[in-house]
């Protein structure tokens, strides 16, 4: 009957699409794997590209190879046992065939690709790739790498200070204490501090007031004591630090104290 | 024939059951195994305990279905002429002559009683009938007239004296097909009908079906479409009991995959539907393959009988 062969012909057209599309997905969901583990040690995305095609062409086969009118049966009780044993029988034009091969047809109208396909495995499929996309953004984009991950891991894994005993104590940082002594100027050995100790004083010479000779006006200020020493003052750097200073800023020192010091 | 033909035999068959059921209480299996082994123009094995109605219900099915009716009791003095039929010298106006005196073969429904009982030639005899649907006398052969259906029993007890039918032979049987005593219930009924007075004598019975619409409907049934993975797992069944040698020591012939098909096709067609499942196959799978399997020493040791190795081959 020409008009079943054809009628079949599109099942098995829906048949395989369902079939690849499945392949196709999970393929995917293997590519997006690999790639992230690529990605981890710093290995092209390309290559994942291989086990992709492989795994593509392998489900694909074995797929074709699995897909039968039982599939459709299971979804589509009406056609149970009729559809594959009228599809056995497509040649055969006797009354008693015929009138299976007219029950079919009715009701093949139901086969569609929506209604074969596993609608739950579908969506947790799809659910699945968005999560390892959103997964391979992250991490991308933040390069992490497997070398990150790895002394991350260990710290958080040391059963002494591991993340899961000391994580309720937020103030307490000294999870990270491991090994070495930490502080808040990070490492000990990446940061050299100077012995010396830093002098930070006045000249109080310069600075020095008489109280009793004070003017409340600020005129006649007489200072106690005299300033020894030349009036050049020299623009000094701190011993810390080596800073040359320019020979016009240390005229402008020096003018100025003449002028501060002139009665 | 069309699918309203496969409705009207469903019909038909539906009131067979009934106007069956008006003598015969219960055995709704054994009434529906007869009827297929009918269908698919083979024949069938009875083997009950004395008294379970096997006779009473293959004469019911007869009158039911038209068809000519004869009981041979197997004795171990029965000869193979006595159920071919042979030549007797009668007078006529030209003189004596030798005629064939036609036996009790040459019916459309022949029951053969405790064919245990009978010798190996008069098995031979009756089995060259079933298979053939011939019998030879003498020089001439004689076809039998269609259909032709031969209803075998055996008696399960009381076995010392008989000829066992040979392996070869019970083959030939489409089925073997077991009657096991009524319910409680039935029983009652039986009691009630059978020693009640009845004015009429018991009830009547008209035919259902001629002759010509069982050869159509055997025809039917061979046309009734089958899957291929269904006709695959059919033959599967039968290859195992060839190939688990741990519980059968000899397995059925292809001749069992033959019927197991045919049988799954008819109960398909009792069943209204024109196409066959694979629980057809299983329901069929008992009755076709408990007389042509042989299990051996460890089967029999673990208590197991034939149905108990056809359930474990299911699994």
């Amino acid at each position: 009957m020409d008009i079943l062969k054809q009628a079949l012909k599109q099942v098995k057209h829906i048949l395989f699409f369902v079939s690849f599309f499945n392949s196709f997905v999970n393929s995917v969901i293997v590519l997006l794997i690999f790639t992230l583990l690529f990605f981890f040690f710093n290995i092209s995305w390309i290559y994942a590209l291989i086990p992709f095609l492989l795994f593509l062409t392998f489900n694909t086969a074995k797929g074709m190879k699995k897909i039968g009118y039982y599939d459709i049966e299971k979804k589509i009780p009406d056609l149970e046992w009729r559809l594959r044993t009228s599809a056995d029988n497509a040649d055969r034009n006797d009354d008693v065939a015929l009138d299976l091969h007219h029950d079919v047809l009715e009701k093949l109208h139901q086969v569609s690709a929506t209604r074969i396909m596993n609608k739950k495995q579908t969506i947790s499929k799809m659910a699945a790739i968005l999560g390892l996309c959103f997964l391979l953004g992250f991490v991308s984009l933040n390069s992490i790498q497997f070398d990150d991950v790895l002394p991350a891991l260990q710290r958080s894994m040391n059963p002494v200070t591991g993340f899961f005993v000391k994580a309720a104590n937020l103030t307490d940082v000294s999870f990270l204490d491991t090994e070495k002594n930490r502080d808040i100027y990070g490492e000990e050995e990446d940061i050299k501090y100077s012995n010396k100790e830093e002098v930070v004083e006045l000249n109080q010479m310069l600075g020095l007031v008489d109280i009793n000779n004070y003017n409340r006006n600020g005129e006649g200020k007489t200072f106690k004591g005299t300033i020894t020493g030349t009036g050049n003052r020299e623009a000094l750097g701190s011993e810390n630090s080596k800073e040359k200073i320019g020979d016009e800023d240390k005229q402008i020192v020096n003018n100025y104290f003449r002028s501060i010091n002139q009665p | 024939m069309t699918t309203d033909s496969i409705k009207k035999a469903k019909d038909a068959f539906e009131f067979i059951f009934a106007e069956t059921a008006k003598v015969v209480v219960g055995q709704q299996q054994v009434i529906k195994q007869i009827i297929i082994a009918i269908l698919t123009e083979s024949n069938a094995l009875l083997e009950g305990y004395p008294g379970l109605a096997k006779t009473l219900t293959v004469s019911t099915l007869a009158k039911l279905m038209d068809l000519k009716f004869s009981r041979i009791q197997g004795t171990p003095d029965l000869m193979p002429s006595d159920i071919t039929g042979t030549y007797v010298l009668e007078e006529t106006k030209n003189g004596r002559e030798f005629k064939f005196q036609p036996g009790p073969l040459f019916s459309n429904v022949v029951l053969m009683d405790e064919i245990n009982r009978a010798t190996p030639k008069t098995q031979s005899a009756l089995l060259e009938a079933m298979q053939e649907r011939q019998v030879t006398v003498g020089n001439h052969t004689y076809k039998l007239e269609r259909p032709f259906f031969v209803l075998a029993t055996q008696n399960p007890i009381e076995q010392e004296g008989t000829y066992p039918l040979p392996e070869a032979q019970s083959d030939r049987f489409l089925f073997k097909i077991k009657t096991d005593y009524p319910t409680f219930n039935d029983e009652l009924e039986i009691v009630s009908r059978y020693t009640e007075f009845n004015e009429k004598g018991g009830p009547e019975l008209k035919p259902l079906l001629k002759k010509e619409t069982i050869f159509q409907l055997q025809q039917l049934v061979r046309q009734i479409p089958i899957a291929q993975d269904v006709r695959k797992y059919a033959v599967e069944l039968v290859k195992k009991t060839r190939e688990r040698k741990e519980l059968i020591e000899y397995g059925a012939s292809p001749r069992a995959s033959i019927g197991l098909v045919l049988a799954a096709k008819a109960n398909a067609l009792l069943d209204g539907r024109n196409y066959v499942t694979k629980n057809d196959v299983r329901e069929m799978v008992y009755p076709v393959l408990r007389h042509r399997i042989i299990i051996n020493f460890e089967a029999e040791r673990n208590n197991f009988n034939e149905d108990d190795v056809i359930g474990y081959l299911l699994k």
